[in-house]
C-alpha cells in the first residue's frame, strides 16, 4: 500500500464517466418504461 | 491433557480480537436486529475460524493438508461468484418494481445515489492499486453480491475485508443514513409531502421490464450482464405469473439457504492473520465514506431538482437510492413520519430504493467495464 494524492486528481474524470453512464442506462430504461406504459395501457392492468 | 494446553497456548491476541468482533456482530444481529440473517452467521463464523487449529478452514497441521468445510464452500461458491449471483435471483424475485414502473421518473434518484461509488474510487486510488480501489469503491453500492462479483472479477487481494465491510455496512444503514440526511436537510424540507396517486401498470410492462433492463445493461456494460441478468431473471420468474412455485422458492427457501451459506463462507475469510491489518481499517473507513457520499449524492440531487420543480420532492427520498433494499426505503418512510405523522413517503422511497438496486448493479458493471 502506497500513498499518492495525485491519483485522486487523475481519477476524477471517472466520477463524470461513471455518473453519466449510470444516468444514461437508467434514463434509457425509464424512457422504455414510459413508452411501454403508453403502449400497453389498459391491457391486464393492476394498480401499483 | 497436553493437547488442551497446546491448543490454549496457540491462542493469539489477534484471534481473541476476532472473537470480540464476532461477538459484536452477533450482538447487533440479536439485540439490535440488524440484518440478523447475515450478521449472525458472519459473527459466529468469525469465532469458528479463529480457534487455534480450527478444522473449519483448510490448513496445514504438522505438514499435512487438512481441508476445512468453509474453505471448500468458499471455493465452490464465492471464488467463482456463484453464491452472490444465485442470491440475486432471490433478490430479483423479492423486488416489486410496481411503484417504480408507475413513476419511472424516480429512477434518476437511483442513478444520483451512486455518486459515493465513484468518489470513493478516487479516494481509494490514493492508497491502493486501481483494481483494488475499484473493488473497494463498490462497497458503497450497499449491495453485497455486487461488491463480491466486482472484487472477484478484478482479482482484488482485499476480497475478504470488502465482503465483510459490504455486508456489515448494509446492516448499519439505519445508523449511518439518518444523521447524514438530517445534516443535509432542513426540517421544512423533511416535512415536504409527496402525494401518491396509484397508477395502473400492465402485465406486459412488468414482464418486459426485466428483459429491457438486461438488454440495456448488456449493451452499456457487458461485464455486468451476469449480475443484472440474474437479478432480472428472478424478477421475471415473479412477474410472469406462471412460475409461482419457483418464485416462492427463489425468494424464500433458496434466498435463505444462500444467505446462510454466504454468511458463514464470508466468515471463512475473517481469519485474524488475514483480517487484522491496517489495510482493513482503511477499507472499512473508505466503505463508510462511500455510504455517506451515496446518501449525500441522492439527497443533494433531490435538492438540486427542487430548484426547478414546481411540485417539490422530499429530498430524503434521494437517500433511498442506495441499494440496501428494503431497509433504506423503510428508514426514509419512518423519518418522514417522525417529522409529520401524516407524511407517507413509503411508495416513493421504495420506488427509489428498487431503482437504487438496478443502478448499483449498473455502476458495478461500469467499474468492470472501466478496469477489467
Amino acid at each position: 500500500m502506497t500513498f499518492d494524492p495525485m491519483k485522486f486528481v487523475e481519477n476524477l474524470p471517472y466520477i463524470l464517466k461513471g455518473e453519466l453512464g449510470t444516468f444514461i442506462a437508467l434514463g434509457i430504461i425509464a424512457l422504455s418504461v414510459v413508452i411501454l406504459n403508453k403502449v400497453s395501457h389498459g391491457d391486464d392492468d393492476d394498480v401499483a | 491433557m497436553s493437547f488442551l494446553y497446546e491448543n490454549l497456548f496457540a491462542l493469539t491476541w489477534q484471534q481473541v480480537t476476532m472473537w470480540v468482533i464476532g461477538g459484536i456482530l452477533i450482538w447487533l444481529a440479536i439485540v439490535k436486529e440488524m440484518e440478523p440473517s447475515l450478521l449472525l452467521p458472519i459473527g459466529f463464523g468469525a469465532i469458528l475460524v479463529n480457534l487455534p487449529f480450527s478444522g473449519a478452514v483448510s490448513q496445514y497441521i504438522s505438514g499435512i493438508f487438512q481441508e476445512g468445510p468453509l474453505s471448500t464452500l468458499y471455493d465452490a461458491g464465492i471464488a467463482n461468484e456463484l453464491f452472490p449471483l444465485l442470491l440475486f435471483i432471490g433478490i430479483g424475485a423479492m423486488c416489486d418494481f410496481g411503484p417504480l414502473l408507475a413513476n419511472p421518473a424516480l429512477m434518476v434518484f437511483g442513478a444520483a445515489a451512486q455518486f459515493g461509488i465513484f468518489i470513493t474510487f478516487c479516494l481509494a486510488s490514493m492508497f491502493f492499486a486501481t483494481n483494488d480501489a475499484a473493488s473497494i469503491a463498490t462497497i458503497a453500492a450497499a449491495d453485497g453480491p455486487t461488491a463480491i462479483v466486482v472484487a472477484q472479477k478484478l482479482h482484488s487481494i482485499y476480497l475478504s475485508p470488502i465482503m465483510v465491510a459490504a455486508y456489515s455496512y448494509m446492516a448499519l444503514v439505519p445508523i449511518i443514513q439518518p444523521p447524514v440526511i438530517r445534516f443535509l436537510t432542513t426540517r421544512k424540507e423533511r416535512m415536504i409531502r409527496m402525494d401518491y396517486e396509484p397508477k395502473s401498470v400492465s402485465k406486459l410492462t412488468r414482464i418486459l421490464f426485466p428483459i429491457i433492463i438486461t438488454l440495456v445493461s448488456g449493451f452499456i456494460s457487458p461485464a455486468s450482464v451476469s449480475l443484472v441478468g440474474f437479478l432480472m431473471f428472478g424478477n421475471l420468474i415473479k412477474e410472469c405469473g406462471v412460475l409461482r412455485g419457483l418464485s416462492d422458492t427463489a425468494q424464500g427457501a433458496m434466498a435463505n439457504m444462500i444467505t446462510l451459506i454466504l454468511g458463514l463462507t464470508i466468515a471463512s475469510q475473517m481469519q485474524a492473520e488475514q483480517f487484522l491489518k491496517p489495510d482493513t481499517l482503511i477499507i472499512l473507513g473508505l466503505g463508510l465514506f462511500g455510504f455517506v457520499f451515496d446518501t449525500a449524492g441522492g439527497v443533494m440531487f433531490a435538492k438540486l431538482l427542487n430548484l426547478f420543480l414546481k411540485k417539490k420532492v422530499n429530498p430524503m427520498i434521494g437517500a433511498a437510492g442506495i441499494s440496501a433494499f428494503p431497509m433504506s426505503g423503510r428508514i426514509i418512510h419512518k423519518m418522514g413520519l417522525k417529522e409529520d405523522n401524516q407524511n407517507f413517503l413509503l411508495m416513493h422511497s421504495m420506488a427509489v430504493n428498487v431503482s437504487g438496486q438496478i443502478a448499483s448493479v449498473v455502476a458495478g458493471g461500469l467499474m468492470l467495464s472501466f478496469f477489467l
